[in-house]
């Protein structure tokens, strides 16, 4: 990448030059898109739009405008042009590329723009003769510019400059990360280590500059280790790791208090490629149902797991759309789709019932939904009280939603490295806030009915000494709190404390964005509690 | 160096650990009977009470440790190696129970439930505990009431045994009288207390 006002990088590090080779490679163009405009920010570009998958782009996947105010467009391809691919799928675009004014309220349609064709790959000789020729001519007030494998090599390296991984057992972590097998779940505690590391929050002299790159370099490496995942369009593990980065960078943005040109347009990047991906799933769910990806007789035990992981991330997207009143929030009440998600929800812990407190915050005020959200928010605590509540025999056996369906996979398998010997009778991370919820939908008769068993649970939850610590995926310091309810509980005193919670002990970032709490939720399901729940539902409140 | 057998030596690690993971539940019979659980973050333990009282304490550690010699290493079998590994759960076990003793001790003081004068375990002390003790009923049946256990100072149950062997077949009939009566007064309030978690305006 190489207009005139951009820094050449210097390339200092021939590995991680390798391992950005490697990625790249190995990516399409969906796969380095966010990377591409997190480039382009780092390099005092505005970013306008960023479109992936749409037929609506008219050519034009990227639009942003450089510091003089120049419109720039941009077509990203994967992989090599050769002059059929050229002339069959490539020019046509191009021609609208460079012949359609940019659509955008900020950009004037009479301004020319600079046009771009973008690839990992190469553009073959023939190919550029061709370019330069229509560059000469019918292209002459508005030549395109190509860059290539190279020109994206080089500009990703610039972004981790001086950010690399520090020593080799760092090095060895990312090679680890970015040669993960992308059909399974990600290693959530090795990729947020390794963010964490890249992000340096710990450093509390840091200069704010420094802190941008810091999150231009998380951006490249969370990119990198989500290459494996995005190849085998393994799109919930890749929302997982982008749900990792975003957090992680709310944590630095909170912990320094830092204003929005420092991370604002990071989050803008990842917070739509955590949607577009999810959306691909969704699409893929829609199209070929979920029994397509189950081809293996290994797969029979496994299908309900990988049913419920796959649901939880588009239930996740529905909620966040109907809290940004995206219209596309109403496929969960369509009933051409409703049918391909049944038995997609298994209980397997409390972390497998956010779906289903999702989907309640959604019915709850849909017309004629609201008997559903009840319905839904009744069985979490039916099962809970059924599972864990003192009439089981033996050990409570709901596992806190610090376990996810990784482990209780392994748990059912009997595949555990560790004896598991854990009890949880009388106890819950949920039960609090789904009454709560509960609560604020008057449900007084069935808490009444249920209030008996309820009161013997013990309710518990992490409070973290500094409240930003809850974006954290451990912290330090911090109370393991239990509560014990009243025997005899007054209904009033209920529904006051219900309608007191509004997240304010939340950090500021997700208060911001509530549309990201959902993932976050999901990925972070031990940090669902009164707060956010108390949050989520005024969020959703229509 | 002399090559090694990683692999194999983190087995042997493993196979050591649970090994110490078990002795420690053998040798600390109080705790194995409470529900253990994994704390994954935090430095702290708190309960906040139904009447607003809010106790925190800090986590406890219970560490120990064992030295083998290089000699020893040279000829050292391995029920040599489970018997330091064992000195250890013993230690840590002891630690542990202590700790939870302590508090249990300082819990009981607070609340003041404590038998008036301190007497000897006998069967008539264990009656004088039972009827200042929550007992719960399993499934709600006063043909099941869920009984505390007892723990006692070393030789304590020996003694207690040898009361009750000494008891005459009315003694023993009058003591199993008393204490389903004290048993029904309990079942008694179970059902109050039951009756009295509920919702009310």
């Amino acid at each position: 990448m190489n207009p005139d006002n951009i820094k050449q990088p210097e390339t200092k590090d021939p590995f991680l030059q390798r391992a950005i080779e490697h990625w790249l490679d190995s990516a399409n163009e969906l796969g380095y898109q966010p990377l591409f405009c997190e480039w382009l920010i780092t390099n005092n570009y505005i970013l306008k739009y960023s479109i992936k998958n749409t037929h609506f782009e008219q050519g034009k996947d990227v639009v942003a405008v450089s510091a003089d105010g120049t419109p720039h467009a941009f077509q990203l391809k994967g992989g090599p042009i050769n002059l059929k691919r050229w002339r069959e799928e490539v020019k046509p675009e191009i021609d609208i590329l460079i012949g359609g004014a940019i659509q955008h309220p900020d950009i004037d349609k009479s301004s020319p723009h600079i046009s771009y064709l973008v690839t990992n790959g190469e553009i073959e000789d023939n190919v550029r003769v061709e370019i330069i020729s229509l560059n000469e001519k019918a292209w002459k007030d508005t030549p395109l510019h190509c860059w290539t494998r190279g020109d994206l090599l080089n500009g990703f390296q610039q972004m981790a400059e001086g950010i690399l991984p520090k020593d080799a057992v760092t090095y060895k972590k990312l090679i680890d990360l970015i040669f993960a097998d992308g059909t399974g779940f990600p290693d959530y505690a090795k990729i947020y280590g390794f963010l964490f590391e890249i992000l340096n929050p710990r450093d509390t002299a840091r200069a704010k500059e420094q802190r941008k790159r810091d999150i231009a370099a998380a951006v490249l490496y969370a990119n990198m280790i989500v290459g494996p995942y995005r190849v085998t369009k393994n799109h919930a593990s890749t929302v997982r790791v982008m749900t990792m980065l975003l957090s992680s960078i709310f944590y630095v943005a909170d912990k320094y208090d830092l204003e929005d040109k420092y991370w604002l347009k990071s989050y803008e990047i990842i917070w739509s490629d955590i949607q577009s991906t999810a959306i691909l799933l969704e699409d893929e769910i829609s199209t070929d149902g979920f029994d397509a990806s189950f081809n293996s007789p290994l797969d029979t035990d496994l299908i309900p797991f990988r049913k419920h992981s796959a649901a939880s991330i588009v239930y996740a997207l529905k909620l966040a759309q109907f809290i940004k009143g995206d219209a596309a929030w109403k496929s969960v009440v369509d009933p051409a789709v409703v049918p391909k998600y049944k038995e997609s929800i298994l209980v397997w812990g409390e972390a497998s019932f956010v779906p289903l407190i999702m989907l309640s915050l959604i019915f709850k005020d849909v017309p004629g939904g609201k008997v559903t959200a009840v319905s839904l928010l009744k069985s979490v605590v039916t099962q809970i009280l059924q599972t864990n509540g003192r009439h089981v025999k033996g050990k409570g056996a709901l596992v806190p939603p610090y376990y996810d369906i990784d482990f209780a996979v392994k748990l059912s398998f009997e595949m555990l490295e560790a004896e598991f010997d854990d009890d949880y009778k009388y106890h819950s991370y949920y039960l609090k806030s789904v009454i709560e919820l509960l609560t604020r939908l008057n449900q007084r008769d069935f808490i009444s009915e249920q209030w008996r068993e309820i009161s013997f649970m013990r309710f518990d939850e992490l409070v973290p000494e500094n409240p930003n610590d809850f974006l954290l995926w451990r912290t330090e310091h911090g109370e393991n709190r239990t509560t014990l309810p009243k025997k005899e509980n007054s209904w009033a005193e209920m529904e006051k404390e219900a309608v007191s919670l509004k997240g304010e002990s939340l950090p500021s970032t997700l208060r911001r964005f509530p549309e990201f709490i959902p993932f976050f939720v999901t990925v972070f399901p031990f940090r669902l509690n009164s707060e956010l729940l108390g949050y989520l539902y005024l969020a959703s409140k229509k | 160096m002399i090559t090694d057998f990683p692999e194999v030596k983190r087995e042997l690690q493993k196979a050591m650990n649970i090994a110490l993971q078990d002795g420690v539940k053998q040798n600390a019979p109080m705790l194995s009977m409470v529900g253990g659980k994994t704390l994954h973050e935090g430095d702290s333990m708190g309960v906040l009470h139904e009447d607003g009282r809010h106790v925190v304490n800090p986590l406890q550690y219970a560490e120990s440790q064992f030295s083998v010699s290089r000699e020893e290493m040279m000829s050292m079998k391995p029920d040599e190696l489970m018997a330091k590994v064992n000195t250890v759960a013993v230690d840590m076990a002891g630690q542990m129970e202590r700790n939870l003793f302590q508090s249990l001790d300082e819990s009981i003081k607070e609340s003041g439930n404590t038998i008036p004068g301190n007497p000897e375990l006998s069967p008539d002390s264990i009656l004088v505990a039972l009827q200042m003790i929550v007992v719960d009923f399993e499934d709600d049946d006063r043909s099941k009431p869920v009984m505390p256990t007892i723990v006692t100072a070393p030789g304590g149950y020996e003694k207690l045994k040898e009361q009750e062997d000494r008891a005459s077949e009315e003694e023993k009939k009058d003591y199993k009288a008393r204490q389903e009566a004290i048993l029904d007064k309990k079942f008694q309030e179970h059902l109050a207390d039951l009756e009295s978690r509920k919702i009310v305006d």
